[in-house]
């Protein structure tokens, strides 16, 4: 670099937050004499609107290229000051924030001269880093302004709806041969008593026919290469056997010989290999069901259209999209290879859904209650809940559905046989909704029973009806009640979205279901940019949730969808071609899928897809020729602010390389509470804890260092690049015996999980690695007195 | 004028007979299986192209989103599901084929900016949403800050993250979005117009600091001589009369209450940037909008009516929310758990469904308070291991995403959990409070002496009305705003171009508020959509 550094440095007051501990215009008069600084000034509130001109006048008049502000947490006005830059004609990532205000004065108001010798430090090791910081170009991705929605339930309906609508056009893409989802299965719904049918038909309608959105049933997403804007996504479409031109006369059902069970009726009744999925779902088209069809072609010959070829293969095609919505709905708990197998191998142990198709008079029995072919007029029924949720073993979780769909149908049941004894063995009614308490208050008064406690085991008996043994609760007895009819409300699983776990590397909670990027605040989104999620394969939800979710992950896409270009951090890595030697340690490490091996043998070179890199820096960190350049992080920079941390008594100092996410952000918030720890703590922000190179720290100990901190976000979940934290521990783990080897203590280094709201645990873990620095200078004088 | 009537399973009246009355009356009406199943779409796309002009009496556009509009051009729709009986359903028709054509619609101007009512959480992921899709949105709330309810709070549930940890980067970020005006400290006076083109007036009053030149420095408030009880606080701490509401407000602005004020100017005297003007006077704006959020909220039952409970008379007895501020680190106590005498907490009971599933209260579940008194009390563990806490509930209802996780561990950690919520608390003579209940399951009357006991209160309806002028959106008996359908449009009111997100509606949790926030953006990208397209 032949251009000259000339810098700027302002040192913030913050009122009396910093100057009340520490002295600004002695640290600005230090700063004045720093090599390559051309002014240096303090001021009361530098992000105030007049220290704001202050600065950009001097940009100006000092030709300024490089600037460092002096004041609080980069997390707080980084951007600020970023702005400023851009205003003012520099690139934005010419400036460095030192935080001398959570990470000193708030956290050693009780040390004045300390904290002003530490903030001294603090503003060196700033410049080692600024120095060397570099513009960076702005990273620009072009927006495909296509939608991709998988699953075809009342989610994808309605986010594919309303992305639509808002005039963007939609593929949307069903794993069945029609959509609808389980919604095809409800007959009605809480807490109204709606059919399904009036409320999910007319969105399935309103999208077969809307102009905007491209309806691929019986499809599977097999691929998803690329990144937000541009995701190219193949599908895999299951041979169209019936063609378009099927006019549903059944002619071909009729002449089929093959006979299985019916899926959508939960196997209550028998239909054909060739067969209409449901008289009132889209596509009305007959479909072949290639598991049981004998190839006969039969069908096809009677077929009086000629809609049917069952030489028909298999296609794939392959689109580009901008943004995606999973919406892959659920699958209820499934008996089989569970505690309840052997209850539900009886026949009048039924589950909610069976019961929903029963009570549907466009069901398997035209609504009436049949059970293997006769009615039936029970007298005592029972609903037993939570089975599959709320397990010791098993589904932990509640699935939030199962108490008002239980009551629901269990007042229907009520109206249709006043005179049959009703009751629901629970462990917690669990109606939260406004509306879904007067369920639960109109079954009591029906004079349905509440018998709370557990039903441990149910046998037959000769008259043909069960007996329950249970445990009541409330009156600490156990009972045995005969019953004619048994209805297991059973809970909700994560359905058919299994494979995209694999496909889209989207990550799973330990519930099972895809995890959002923030329980909270981003709900709809996963760590996967451009990635967003609505209905139930996130969680157990009811309709109304789904659809308000639903709608809630459609405004992200058309978010993303009303720019066509965006603009993203420039923030990433590059890989200088000449140091890369094809190791493809980078490519392994990564969890973004960024890194590209690209050339075969000798010539191979990994380099970084930009759009998809998120500027952890995990690669950087793997790099065993430095070949990695991890923008805004370099190896130069990091090891200069070693040096600038360490240029004096390095033995007694605490230096603690923070991820940016969770323990930088717990380290100001030990300031924010104003927590008090050694002053001997120096931090070194990186963006994840996986940017650190073992080199980093090996220098760190070569310098002198007293003690060396590593800390990040808690494992597995909190990483905000999904692994990287985990990777910082291997490389940790494999460092320590090489510690050793080197004549270096191992406990000198610590590896600590800090969340954002860890402040305490900051403060207690540098607090302790602080006294291990006092205990051993006490150890090496008495070894000297010795 | 042709007729066709869709067979909606959902009317419960009979159909057929509707069509013989109308023949009587010399209308010939086409009956057709319903309209949203293949065959209906079948037979209408093809009555549809014998062209006319068609009325159809099938279901309000609430439930056929939008399909009518790809089958017909411009149909004219009878709701039918709105009708109790052959008798209304025939009038509703022949009313309808009888009316003269209405005027053709005058293209009315359409603002593509949206009012949203209300900063907290709801209302600041709504602004958002828009403003990230390039809407202008003005976010009105009458507090001093946005953040609303949830920067109140301590942390979270389930996972305990520190509330205005994950709250202020939102806030800062509503702030700073060229597409988003704040208005704080904003009264509306009046809302007045239709989906696409509302006009809105509100009053911003004033601070008597000029919002300009303050950078909330402090200064001012710390040569305040006036106390005042803190509203924010909950009345558990003082405050100075020119004050920050708190220390990650947004704006963050110095405010006088002027009420209080004595007028000694010691604050004029010593802010140095000569922000502070005693003469402000309330400023007036009027909003031209396309659509308007409510996400007003709701507010906390209080709980003194339940007089049993003591709450107002026994210092030993505060609301979750007191709680929530008295282990908050920036609340009154700066995070320490003692009672109001100053003595630390030992022991401590959460009463749930204070004033919820209550027929003289609230007959319905506020849903959040739960899992919220299970936060608490793992915060009490957190603040001190050997604390007792007890809660006390009817049923456990932790239904969300990780709620049961946090059940269990509480239950591991050492909350002891009894189902009967008490009768009656009294006061013992050391001041703690003496709760009397019945053990449902171990069976009998018992009494338990704690240093404090939390009553979980329950969430209502705001009570102020918005002065809507022409189509006031409807309210259901508890005041809260009524959806246009509780599962297919649980975001929009009954009124076109009004939308609802978070509790406005209902109570809810924090993540569901956010969800339904996003989603009743989404809606309002939509009718802006479709009214471009209608125009």
């Amino acid at each position: 670099m032949t251009e000259e550094i000339r810098l700027g440095i302002y040192i913030c007051h913050c009122g009396l937050n910093i100057a009340g501990v520490l002295d600004p215009e002695a640290l600005a008069a230090q700063g004045q004499i720093l090599p390559g600084v051309a002014v240096c000034r303090h001021h009361l509130y530098t992000c105030s609107e007049a220290g704001q001109q202050e600065i950009k006048k001097d940009i100006q008049d000092y030709s300024l290229n490089r600037l460092l502000v002096a004041a609080c947490s980069p997390k707080l006005h980084e951007a600020t000051f970023r702005r400023l830059l851009v205003e003012s004609g520099l690139n934005p990532y010419l400036l460095e924030m030192v935080n001398i205000r959570e990470q000193c004065s708030w956290v050693h108001s009780q040390e004045p001269q300390a904290a002003q010798a530490k903030a001294v430090e603090l503003i060196k090791m700033g410049l080692a880093k600024v120095r060397s910081a570099q513009p960076l170009p702005e990273r620009r991705v072009p927006v495909t302004r296509q939608a991709l929605v998988i699953g075809g339930g009342p989610a994808g309906l309605r986010a594919a709806l309303d992305i639509a609508d808002g005039g963007f056009p939609v593929v949307l893409v069903e794993r069945q041969p029609i959509l609808g989802g389980m919604a095809n299965k409800l007959h009605r719904t809480f807490p109204q008593g709606e059919t399904a049918l009036s409320l999910i038909n007319p969105l399935m309608a309103a999208v077969m026919l809307h102009p905007g959105i491209r309806v691929l049933t019986a499809a599977e997403v097999m691929e998803v290469t690329g990144h937000l804007g541009n995701f190219q996504v193949t599908v895999r479409r299951a041979p169209e056997m019936v063609k378009a031109d099927c006019d549903l006369c059944g002619q071909c059902a009729q002449v089929c010989p093959v006979a299985a069970p019916a899926e959508m009726e939960e196997g209550l009744n028998l239909r054909q290999a060739i067969y209409l999925p449901s008289p009132r779902a889209f596509p009305a088209r007959y479909v072949v069901d290639l598991e049981h069809c004998d190839g006969c072609g039969l069908c096809a010959q009677a077929c009086p259209p000629q809609a049917i070829d069952l030489a028909a293969g298999e296609t794939r095609e392959t689109f580009t999209v901008g943004a995606m919505v999973v919406a892959t709905g659920f699958l209820p708990f499934q008996l089989r290879g569970s505690r309840y197998e052997s209850w539900a191998a009886r026949e009048n142990v039924i589950t909610t859904v069976a019961l929903e198709r029963l009570l549907d008079p466009y069901g398997p029995t035209g609504g009436k209650l049949l059970l293997s072919g006769a009615e039936f007029a029970p007298q005592d029924l029972a609903f037993i809940l939570c089975v599959g949720s709320r397990e010791e073993d098993g589904n932990r979780y509640c699935s939030r559905v199962c108490c008002p769909t239980a009551l629901k149908q269990a007042l229907e049941l009520k109206t249709r046989f006043p005179g049959a004894r009703l009751r629901l063995y629970y462990r917690d009614i669990r109606t939260t909704k406004k509306d879904w308490e007067d369920l639960y208050t109109r079954a009591r008064e029906a004079g349905i029973n509440f018998v709370r406690g557990e039903v441990t085991s149910i046998r037959g008996v000769p008259d043909g009806g069960v007996v329950l043994h249970a445990q009541n609760e409330l009156f600490g007895v156990e009972t045995e009640d005969r019953v004619d009819l048994v209805v297991l409300a059973v809970g909700m699983t994560l359905g058919n979205g299994h494979p995209l776990k694999e496909v889209l590397k989207l990550p799973v909670g330990h519930d099972g279901f895809f995890l959002e990027a923030h329980p909270k605040l981003r709900p709809l989104e996963t760590v996967l940019d451009g990635v967003g999620l609505a209905g139930a394969c996130q969680g157990p939800k009811d309709l109304a949730e789904t659809l308000a979710q639903a709608s809630g992950a459609a405004a992200k896409v058309l978010g993303l969808f009303a720019h066509e270009v965006l603009t993203l951090d420039s923030i990433i890595c590059t890989v200088d071609q000449e140091k890369c030697v094809g190791c493809g340690a980078c490519f392994q490490e990564c969890c973004f899928q960024a890194v590209q091996m690209v050339g075969e043998g000798k010539e191979q070179k990994a380099r970084i897809i930009e759009a998809a890199c998120k500027g952890c820096g995990v690669c950087a960190g793997a790099c065993p020729n430095g070949a990695v350049i991890a923008r805004g992080f370099t190896d130069e920079m990091i090891i200069d602010q070693i040096d600038a941390a360490l240029a004096e008594e390095p033995e007694k100092k605490v230096l603690a390389f923070c991820c940016h996410w969770c323990s930088y952000a717990g380290a100001d918030f030990a300031g924010v509470s104003r927590l008090q720890y050694s002053p001997a703590t120096r931090i070194i922000r990186t963006m994840c804890t996986g940017r650190l190179h073992p080199k980093f720290i090996l220098h760190a100990f070569q310098r002198g260092a007293g003690q060396v901190l590593v800390s990040g976000c808690h494992p597995p979940g909190d990483c905000h690049y999904m692994a990287g934290n985990l990777r910082a521990q291997a490389r940790i783990d494999k460092l320590r015996p090489r510690l050793a080897t080197k004549g270096i203590d191992p406990a000198r280094l610590r590896l600590e999980w800090i969340s954002a709201a860890e402040g305490r645990v900051f403060q207690r873990v540098v607090q302790e690695m602080a006294g291990q620095l006092t205990r051993e200078k006490k150890g090496k004088i008495e070894k000297s007195i010795e | 004028m042709k007729l066709l009537i869709c067979a909606c399973p959902e009317i419960r009246f009979d159909l057929p007979e509707v069509v013989r009355q109308l023949a009587d009356a010399g209308w010939q009406a086409h009956l057709s299986p319903p309209i949203c199943t293949p065959g209906g779409i079948k037979q209408a796309a093809a009555l549809s192209k014998e062209g006319g002009g068609w009325l159809l009496a099938a279901c309000s556009s609430a439930h056929h989103a939008g399909l009518f509009r790809r089958l017909w051009k411009d149909p004219r729709v009878i709701d039918l599901l709105g009708c109790t009986g052959t008798e209304e359903a025939v009038g509703a028709i022949l009313l309808g084929l009888e009316a003269p054509p209405g005027p053709p619609r005058e293209p009315r101007p359409l603002h593509q900016s949206v009012l949203i009512v209300g900063g907290g959480i709801g209302g600041c992921q709504a602004a958002l949403d828009l403003a990230h899709a390039g809407c202008r949105v003005y976010l009105a709330d009458s507090s001093l800050s946005v953040g609303g309810a949830m920067a109140q709070l301590d942390k979270t549930f389930p996972t305990l993250d520190c509330s205005i940890c994950i709250l202020g980067p939102k806030l800062v970020e509503v702030s700073t979005h060229g597409n988003i005006e704040l208005l704080t400290y904003a009264r509306i006076d009046k809302i007045s117009g239709q989906a696409g083109n509302f006009s809105v007036d509100l009053t911003l009053k004033p601070r008597y600091v000029d919002m300009s030149k303050c950078v909330g420095c402090g200064t001012c408030t710390e040569v305040c001589p006036v106390m005042v009880p803190s509203r924010w606080n909950l009345g558990l701490k003082p405050r100075k009369c020119i004050r920050i509401i708190f220390a990650q407000s947004v704006p963050l602005r110095a405010t006088i209450e002027k009420e209080y004020c004595i007028d000694c100017r010691m604050c004029v005297d010593v802010c140095d940037r000569q922000a502070i003007n005693l003469e402000d006077a309330p400023r007036f704006r009027q909003l031209q909008v396309g659509a308007i959020v409510l996400a007003t909220g709701a507010r906390p039952l209080d709980p003194s009516i339940k007089s049993e409970y003591g709450y107002g008379r026994l210092p030993a007895v505060i609301t979750n929310l007191e709680y929530e501020r008295i282990v908050c680190a920036t609340g009154p106590t700066q995070g320490a758990l003692i009672t109001s005498h100053g003595r630390p907490v030992k022991s401590l009971a959460f009463i749930q469904c204070v004033g919820s599933r209550d027929r003289r209260f609230l007959p319905y579940c506020s849903g959040y308070c739960c899992t919220a008194s299970i936060k608490e009390a793992m915060i009490a563990l957190e603040h001190h291991p050997d604390t007792r806490v007890t809660i006390f509930y009817n049923d456990i209802r932790t239904s969300g995403k990780g709620f049961e996780e946090l059940f269990r561990r509480a239950q591991k950690a050492g909350v002891r959990f009894i189902k009967g919520l008490p009768g009656l608390i009294r006061e013992d003579r050391a001041g703690r409070a003496v709760v009397c209940y019945e053990d449902l399951i171990s069976r009998g009357r018992k009494e338990l002496a704690v240093d404090l006991a939390v009553l979980a209160v329950g969430l209502q309806a705001p009570s102020e009305a918005l002065p809507f002028q022409d189509f006031p959106p409807e309210r259901d008996s508890f005041g809260f705003y009524r959806p246009r359908h509780p599962i297919l449009h649980s975001l929009e009111s009954s009124t076109p171009g009004i939308f609802l997100a978070g509790t406005s509606q209902g109570p809810k949790d924090i993540s569901e508020t956010v969800c339904q926030a996003s989603g009743a953006a989404a809606r309002v990208m939509s009718l802006f959509a479709t009214l471009r397209e209608t125009q």
